[in-house]
C-alpha cells in the first residue's frame, strides 16, 4: 500500500511535542512514554491513545472481539438474526478477556467525547445538496417529509479516528457500509464471493464529513451503542462509563454493526494497483458513538471532501448569513476558493435538493 | 425484568420471576428521551422506531390504538420490558406515557411464545 509519509511525519512531530508539552506531567502506566494531554489526545490516533495504558495482549484482545456475540443475553425474537454471521453460523459469545479489553477501551477512549471535541460525520453524497441547502426530504414517496438539516445525528467518531486516511482507508476504517447492493454510496460489492471495494461514487466524488465541534449536550448526547451483555457489564462494573453507552443490540446476519462500540473489518479492497489482489485495508481501531439526540451544527463547522489520494478541500462552511428581509440565520456557504467545475458540481447537488423540497411542497428558500 | 438464563437437562430455558411493579416501571429517563424526539425536522414516529442508526433500536411495537383522534404506539423495551406509548406523527413523536407495570408484564409474558429458548417461571 502506498506509503502515508506525511501522516508519518506528523505522528512523529506529535509525538515530539507530546515529549516536550508533558515532560514532568506523568507517564502512560504501560508504553511509559510521556502522557499525552487532553487536547494532544484529541489528534492522536486511538490505538496510540490504547498503548499508553493496555498491553499490546490486550489490544490484541480488543481486535479479536470483533465477529463475536455481545448479545447473548437478549432474548427478544427481533435480535436473534444479530447474533449469526453472514453465512448463517452462530457468532461465538465474548469471552471475559475480551469483555474486560474492550471495557478498558472505552473506559479509556470515552474520556475525549467531551465539550470541545472535533468529531467528524460521514455523510452519503447523495444526501450532500440536502445539508447544503438546509432541508431534505424524507419519509415515504406517499408520505414525503420536508425538514432542516442542521442537525447532526447517527453514528459519529471523533477526528482522530480516521485522521490523516485516504477515502478508501476511511471507508475501510469506519465500516462504512449501508448497502449490500453491487453499487452504494460507499462500497460496492459482489455477491459471490463477497468482494467490498470502495465505491465508484467515492472514486468519483470523494468522501464527505462534517467536521463540528462538540458542545457539552452534544457530548452527553453522543453515546457508545453496546450489545446487551456488553451494557450490562459496563453498567454494573464501570462507573466511569456510567450513562455513556446505552443498549443496542445487533439485527440482521449482513449488518456491519458489531454491537461492540468499534468498527467492523469490512476486509475492503484496497485501491493501490501495486497491492496483491485480495489485499484489504488493515482495521484501525476506533470508539464509535451514536448521537441519543440530534444535535445543532455550530457556526464554524465545515464540510469536508475527501479523495482516494489523501486530499481533502474545504467544499462549504457553516456561517451566520444575513437575509434580504434583515433577519439572520446561520447557513452553509460554498467556499470561495473552490474551482469552478466543484462549484457547478455543488450548485447542481443544491438545486436538486431544492426541486425535491419543492415537489414534496416545501416553500422555496 | 430482565429474563435470566438457566441451564437444565433439557438445554437453556429463560427464568420469568415473579411480578413485582417495580420490574416493569418504565424510568423517567426513557420517556424523557422520546420527549427530547418531539420535534419537526425528522421523520416519523414508525420510521425512528426503526432507524438503525438510532436509539430506539430496543423498542418493539406491540400494539397501536387510536383514542381522541391520535395514534398511539404501545412500545416494550425488550431488554427491560418496561413499556411506554408514544403518539405517532408524521415527523417526531408527540405525547409520550409509561405503561402500567401490569400491562407491561402481560405483554412481556404475551411475546414468550416468540422466543427462540423456552420461558418459565
Amino acid at each position: 500500500m502506498r506509503e502515508r509519509f506525511t501522516l508519518q511525519v506528523a505522528i512523529v512531530l506529535l509525538f515530539s511535542a507530546c515529549t516536550v508539552a508533558s515532560y514532568g506531567a506523568g507517564h502512560c502506566p504501560v508504553s511509559h512514554q510521556p502522557l499525552p494531554s487532553a487536547a494532544q489526545r484529541q489528534f492522536l490516533p486511538p490505538v496510540k491513545i490504547m498503548e499508553c495504558f493496555m498491553t499490546a495482549e490486550e489490544i490484541s484482545t480488543v481486535r479479536s472481539a470483533i465477529g463475536h456475540d455481545a448479545q447473548v443475553t437478549a432474548t427478544d425474537p427481533k435480535f436473534d438474526s444479530g447474533e449469526l454471521n453472514p453465512d448463517g453460523s452462530m457468532r461465538p459469545p465474548l469471552t471475559a478477556g475480551q469483555f474486560a479489553a474492550l471495557i478498558k477501551m472505552h473506559s479509556i477512549l470515552d474520556q475525549d467525547m467531551r465539550s470541545g471535541a472535533v468529531i467528524r460525520k460521514y455523510v452519503q453524497n447523495s444526501d450532500i445538496g440536502g445539508f447544503l441547502y438546509g432541508r431534505t426530504v424524507i419519509g415515504s414517496p406517499s408520505a414525503p417529509v420536508v425538514v432542516t438539516t442542521d442537525t447532526v445525528r447517527g453514528f459519529v467518531g471523533l477526528e482522530r479516528n480516521t485522521q490523516g486516511l485516504d477515502a478508501g482507508e476511511t471507508v475501510g476504517a469506519l465500516g462504512l457500509d449501508f448497502e449490500t447492493t453491487p453499487t452504494g454510496q460507499f462500497t460496492d460489492a459482489t455477491a459471490d464471493p463477497l468482494l467490498r471495494q470502495v465505491s465508484l461514487e467515492v472514486r468519483t466524488h470523494g468522501l464527505h464529513s462534517i467536521r463540528h465541534f462538540m458542545a457539552a449536550q452534544g457530548a452527553s448526547d453522543a453515546k457508545i451503542p453496546l450489545g446487551k451483555d456488553l451494557n450490562d457489564t459496563v453498567q454494573a462494573t464501570t462507573p466511569s462509563l456510567l450513562n455513556r453507552s446505552f443498549e443496542m443490540n445487533r439485527q440482521g446476519q449482513t449488518n456491519p454493526y458489531t454491537a461492540l462500540g468499534i468498527s467492523h473489518n469490512l476486509f475492503l479492497l484496497t485501491l493501490d494497483p501495486s497491492d496483491p489482489p485480495t489485499a484489504t485495508y488493515p482495521l484501525h481501531l476506533n470508539e464509535e458513538d451514536v448521537m441519543t439526540v440530534p444535535t445543532p451544527l455550530a457556526v464554524g463547522d465545515v464540510l469536508l471532501r475527501r479523495t482516494t489520494n489523501g486530499q481533502e478541500t474545504l467544499i462549504a462552511k457553516y456561517i451566520r448569513g444575513h437575509n434580504a428581509d434583515g433577519t439572520v440565520t446561520n447557513r452553509w456557504f460554498l467556499s470561495q476558493r473552490l474551482s469552478a467545475a466543484d462549484k457547478a458540481y455543488y450548485r447542481g447537488l443544491i438545486q436538486q435538493a431544492a426541486a425535491r423540497v419543492a415537489a414534496a411542497g416545501g416553500a422555496g428558500g | 425484568m430482565p429474563l435470566t438464563r438457566r441451564e437444565t437437562a433439557n438445554g437453556p430455558v429463560w427464568v420469568r420471576a415473579p411480578y413485582r411493579p417495580e420490574d416493569y416501571t418504565a424510568p423517567p429517563d426513557a420517556l424523557h428521551l422520546f420527549e427530547r424526539w418531539r420535534r419537526d425536522d425528522v421523520e416519523s414516529s414508525e420510521a425512528l422506531l426503526s432507524l438503525r442508526d438510532g436509539p430506539f433500536g430496543n423498542y418493539v411495537e406491540v400494539g397501536r390504538q387510536a383514542r381522541h383522534g391520535k395514534t398511539w404506539l404501545v412500545l416494550l423495551e425488550a431488554s427491560r420490558e418496561f413499556g411506554v406509548e408514544v403518539e405517532a406523527r408524521p415527523a417526531g413523536f408527540g405525547e409520550v406515557v409509561a405503561v402500567e407495570p401490569r400491562r407491561a408484564y402481560e405483554l412481556a409474558v404475551a411475546r414468550d411464545r416468540l422466543r427462540k429458548v423456552p420461558v418459565v417461571s
